[in-house]
């Protein structure tokens, strides 16, 4: 028997393997009482250094495309490029988190430990070619999400957070399931690709496509957090710990997209393909955008908000299925690069105000930015680039998606890009509606118990920095290295 | 039709309308306990179904894990729980307009597949032993999905201690 294919793929997945083994060994570490709370972070912050590290050396000599332990992964730039966005995303996360749960009575070790296996799940789902994958990644990542939103399980709202999140995780994905089964029944292959080339050969009746498409669809959508698999979202944002909550609309929701694109690329194709299925995402996009903004409008918890901005973020992010070509992978790569700067950024200003003002809704901020001016401008940094104005790097991201929709004009996409441009404008109102009540109305007295943490205003402020640098300096080559990091 | 496939038919319907009827009382009883048997029924009926269909590994799991395991776990906790028999449902239905509406979709789709599907489908005889096939695919094949299988348990167990345990004191 043959067993190289073990060594090699061992040899490919050495990010991974420390990720696993550091997981392991903050586990067994917490055992002891003498160490501290900051030696176990420090050891989780050097695990997810280390294995970006390695994947940083990999995604800078690797050019190819290899199918590692037979069939399961695919071991390309596509999956080295999301290995780095997420082990950067969980990083991140890990840094900004630790002043908040470092309080926590319990769950510190239990939050290290989940949030570097959801990260060996996401960098999972993102590379996963077969159904078996994609499903157990998918469940990998969900059910370490369960356990995160729940993790203050004295706090009502978040087990009820947890609790929803569960049924409705549950459910989508049983139903994936029982959409991909078909697709097993009739090709006998779980490999993407072979399924691809199979379905190809057969003529099927477009209402199977479709009916398959939306099943599979509402496992992935649900991830995705898009319309009409988007109920979950903004109770589980507003009861999950904010740290938890700024992970979950950022790695999860790109894995999600990362799987989806690999997904689609191999069951239907780049361009033509045997069925319409752009039609499926044209609805789904058009919907997310229109209820993302519009509910938004009407918010003022800032966690909920933010969740329905999520929502409307992925709608834009759907877009590019409406085309699918290597271009419009490229143009999502570099979306999703700065939805996650600014989505993380906007998240640590939301902790800061919760942990140290109490402030979660924007009624009660205001008159904050004569408080702490550093703080506000930060956050209004972050929301003029959600929105997409110019002098920040949103404004980029969102253009290159559109740019890259629009190029077979026809009346589908035209629509699809009016809905998206008349939402954005729609989604000024609200997110201004945060920076107005901050500078612009009187506000009582903010009283801050002790320092903000350098911990949070550093990263705040690198990524600020980071969406502002993006707009000025030359931006073509991340936007080049995106495209060459395509599928 | 020969005398067996006769008496296939047969055990098939029978199972088959056991799971319906079951699955009926599990979604439509309030008394906990009647709901709790109602489910016995169902995962025996489909044990049957898979046994049926040759799967004779999913047929064992089912009667190990769900029947044997899950099940008597759920029955066992409603008998514990104090008065769990005539406990007040709060939500007796949710608009029941909908749920109508979106089950008549889900059925129509069924439906339309048991129709379409069947001639489409490649059948393989297989009179090997499913266990067999099973375990050399987890140590070939299937071996990366085994072996995060491993890391997701080792994550849900810490999920579970730490939601179940008591709060310590420091």
């Amino acid at each position: 028997m043959d067993y190289n294919w073990i060594e090699t793929g061992l040899q490919l997945s050495r990010p991974e393997l420390l990720i696993i083994g550091g997981t392991v060994a903050v586990i067994m570490l917490s055992i002891f009482k003498q160490l501290s709370r900051t030696f176990l972070f420090l050891c989780s912050c050097a695990i997810l250094i280390g294995a970006g590290y390695i994947t940083l050396l990999d995604i800078q000599s690797y050019t190819g495309q290899t199918i590692l332990f037979k069939g399961a992964i695919g071991y390309d730039k596509f999956s080295l490029f999301f290995k780095m966005l997420f082990i950067a995303i969980a990083f991140i996360t890990m840094l900004f988190s630790y002043p908040v749960i470092k309080n926590w009575t319990s769950g510190f070790v239990e939050f290290l430990s989940l949030l570097l296996c959801c990260t060996l799940g996401m960098i999972y789902m993102a590379s996963s070619r077969t159904f078996l994958m994609m499903f157990l990644n998918l469940e990998f990542v969900s059910i370490t999400s369960y356990i995160m939103a729940g993790l203050l399980r004295h706090n009502k709202k978040s087990i009820e957070a947890s609790l929803k999140y569960i049924i409705y995780g549950a459910g989508s994905s049983g139903i994936m399931l029982f959409g991909m089964s078909f697709l097993y029944a009739i090709t006998g292959s779980i490999d993407v690709y072979t399924v691809g080339n199979t379905l190809r050969h057969l003529d099927l009746p477009n209402s199977f496509y479709l009916i398959t498409s939306i099943l599979i669809l509402a496992g992935f959508a649900y991830k995705m957090a898009i319309v009409p698999f988007h109920m979950w979202c903004p109770d589980v944002y507003e009861g999950a710990p904010t740290p938890v909550t700024a992970f979950f609309s950022t790695g999860p929701k790109i894995a999600g997209f990362a799987m989806m694109i690999r997904f689609v690329d191999g069951v239907f194709g780049k361009g033509s393909s045997p069925f319409e299925w752009q039609l499926i995402f044209i609805i789904v996009s058009v919907l997310s955008m229109l209820i993302g903004n519009l509910t938004a409008l009407q918010q003022n918890n800032l966690k909920r908000l933010m969740a329905y901005s999520g929502i409307a973020h992925a709608g834009y992010m759907a877009l590019i299925f409406l085309t699918f070509t290597q271009d419009s992978i490229g143009s999502l790569l570099f979306y999703s690069v700065i939805y996650s700067i600014m989505n993380l950024g906007a998240f640590i200003t939301i902790i800061i105000l919760e942990k140290y003002y109490n402030i979660d809704n924007i009624q009660s901020s205001a008159g904050f930015a004569y408080t702490n001016p550093f703080l506000a401008i930060c956050l209004s940094i972050f929301m003029f680039s959600l929105v997409g104005l110019p002098p920040f790097a949103g404004f980029f991201s969102k253009l290159l998606v559109f740019m890259s929709v629009i190029k077979p004009l026809n009346y589908l996409t035209l629509f699809a890009i009016l809905v998206a441009v008349i939402t954005t404008v729609i989604s000024l109102f609200y997110y201004v509606k945060i920076i107005g009540a901050m500078f612009l109305k009187q506000g009582g007295n903010f009283t801050i118990t002790e320092r903000v943490s350098l911990i949070l205003n550093a990263p705040m402020a690198i990524l600020a920095l980071a969406t502002v640098a993006i707009f000025i300096t030359d931006w073509d080559w991340l936007f080049e290295f995106c495209k060459s990091c395509s599928l | 039709m020969s005398l067996n496939e006769i008496l296939l038919n047969i055990i098939f319907y029978a199972l088959a309308l056991t799971g319906l009827f079951s699955s009926f009382m599990v979604a439509t009883s309030t008394n906990m306990v009647r709901t709790a048997f109602s489910l016995l029924g169902v995962l025996f009926s489909f044990a049957g179904l898979y046994g049926l269909l040759r799967a004779d590994f999913l047929f064992a799991a089912q009667i190990l894990v769900y029947v044997g395991g899950i099940l008597v776990l759920i029955i066992f906790a409603i008998m514990l729980t104090h008065k769990i028999a005539n406990v007040n449902l709060s939500n007796e239905s949710t608009s029941s307009s909908t749920v109508i509406a979106v089950v008549c979709i889900l059925f129509a789709v069924l439906v339309f597949i048991a129709l379409t599907l069947p001639e489409y489908i490649k059948i393989n005889q297989r009179n090997k032993p499913l266990t067999e096939m099973i375990g050399n695919n987890l140590l070939s094949d299937s071996l990366l999905p085994f072996e995060i299988l491993s890391v997701l348990l080792l994550a849900c167990l810490i999920g579970a201690v730490y939601l179940a345990r008591k709060e310590v004191k420091e």
